[in-house]
């Protein structure tokens, strides 16, 4: 077994009682699920713990799992019930969101401020951190439907049809939503648009 | 993580519905160098790295579970999993379908077969003429031509059954009544009608051995026919009366 070995192959391996292979597994795809899922349902500590569950699910569906199966179509649709599940529960619970205040005081950073960054020249830092606030908020507000889409599609770059996979709908209904999302954040962040161009 | 759509990269070819939002929104080039801009700016946000905070609740379980994965399924797990597949799962259904379907059918049947057995049994006495009645006349032709002696065998006359047994035993004619339900097995008018001709023919054989006791001597036969023609028909206990031997006879009682 090595480290390049294709997830099913890693999957299929574990099935057979190889630890090792889940530990690859899990190193590959850890990080790119919390994201989803914390851009999902926009809460870190929620996010975590649909992580640990997803995994979870995993674990417990492996002896299910047959081979002929795409692992991250299987992994991410597990990753996305859990997230509409979530969204569902929460829906008239007020949670935290990665751009809102951290305490009540108006001068107080934002949990997106402190996630860190070294990427950034410090002449952009302030407009790059403003833009992604907008950023996040304008995600936020879009569709459960729409914003799904968007985040498999642009931060994961999942094929139309792997989406339409693990949403469970037509790939054009995919790309409608798609369509939509985009024009969504488009009028969203039409007041940034000059600041966005500029931005590296 | 590979990531598309770098700043001032046009967008791919197979983004064709998301172009075609794009063409449709007013200046075509404003919106491409917009969503561009916008792009690049989400594919520069931060991805975080999850906390290890259940890493190790992870890995343990997923390490109890490649034990048990190892360990292999057990006999009725594997059996279950073989009911499970989907040619199995449809042989089961026609199986029970089909089965349900015979006992279904057999139960019909045996309840139309219950139900003829049961109107056949109700039939069979109308349909059978009443045995003793066909037989009577042996004991009684007996009797009248001066056959005392086979009289008084009451087992062979009550073989015979039915009203005509007994003729010359008295006494079991107290024991055992006639036999009612042959009788009442047949069609009402049809058994009234023959039961009246028999009874007749009766009375009249039944006159005539009473008769030819009286004039044998036999008194004490004498009394008992009369008791029991007295019981069938008290005309026919008058006629008998009329009669001189017979007269004789029950005067000495």
């Amino acid at each position: 077994m090595s480290t390049d070995d294709a997830d099913e192959d890693l999957m299929v391996l574990y099935q057979r009682g190889e630890v090792r292979a889940f530990e690859v597994l899990l190193s590959r795809h850890r990080k790119p699920v919390y994201n989803f899922i914390l851009r999902f349902v926009g809460d870190r500590e929620t996010a975590e713990d649909l992580l640990q569950e997803a995994f979870m699910r995993v674990i417990k569906g492996a002896e299910a799992y047959k081979r002929q199966a795409k692992f991250t179509t299987w992994l991410y649709t597990i990753a996305r019930n859990l997230c509409v599940d979530q969204t569902r529960r929460r829906k008239h619970r007020k949670h935290a969101s990665l751009d809102a205040p951290m305490d009540t005081s108006d001068d107080s950073g934002t949990l997106l401020d402190v996630i860190p960054s070294n990427e950034m020249a410090s002449d952009r830092k302030s407009v790059n951190k403003q833009l992604h606030q907008t950023m996040q908020r304008a995600i936020e507000a879009l569709s459960e439907e729409q914003r799904e889409v968007f985040l498999m599609r642009e931060f994961l770059d999942m094929p139309f049809r792997q989406i339409a996979d693990v949403v469970g709908v037509p790939e054009n209904t995919v790309k409608s939503r798609m369509r939509y999302a985009l024009e969504k954040l488009r009028l969203e962040l039409d007041e940034y648009k000059d600041v966005a161009k500029a931005a590296p | 993580m590979k990531r598309r759509g770098d700043p001032g990269e046009p967008p791919p070819d197979d983004d064709s519905v998301v172009r075609a939002a794009r063409e449709g929104a007013g200046s075509q080039d404003d919106t491409n160098a917009q969503l561009r801009a916008m792009r690049a700016v989400w594919l520069s946000m931060r991805e975080e790295d999850p906390p290890d905070g259940g890493l190790v609740d992870l890995l343990a379980a997923a390490r109890a579970k490649a034990e048990a994965m190892r360990a292999g399924p057990t006999l009725w797990q594997r059996v279950l999993a073989v009911l499970k597949r989907p040619p199995a799962l449809a042989f089961a259904t026609v199986v029970v379908l089909v089965g349900g379907a015979v006992l279904f059918i057999g139960r019909g049947k045996g309840m139309h077969a219950d139900l003829a057995a049961g109107s056949s049994g109700a039939m069979k006495p109308l349909a059978q003429p009443p045995e003793p009645l066909a037989q009577p006349a042996e004991p009684l032709s007996r009797a009248v031509v001066g056959e005392p002696a086979k009289l008084e065998q009451p087992a062979r006359v009550e073989k015979a059954g039915g009203v005509m047994e007994r003729l010359d035993a008295p006494r079991a004619v107290d024991v055992e009544p006639a036999r009612q339900p042959v009788v009442r097995a047949q069609p009402p008018a049809r058994a009234s009608a023959h039961t009246d001709a028999r009874k007749q023919e009766l009375l009249e054989k039944m006159y005539k051995q009473c008769v030819t006791a009286a004039r044998r001597g036999d008194c004490e036969a004498v009394r008992k026919m009369v008791v029991r023609i007295a019981k069938t028909d008290r005309n026919y206990r008058a006629r008998v009366a009329n009669e001189e031997a017979v007269a004789t006879c029950l005067s000495q009682d």
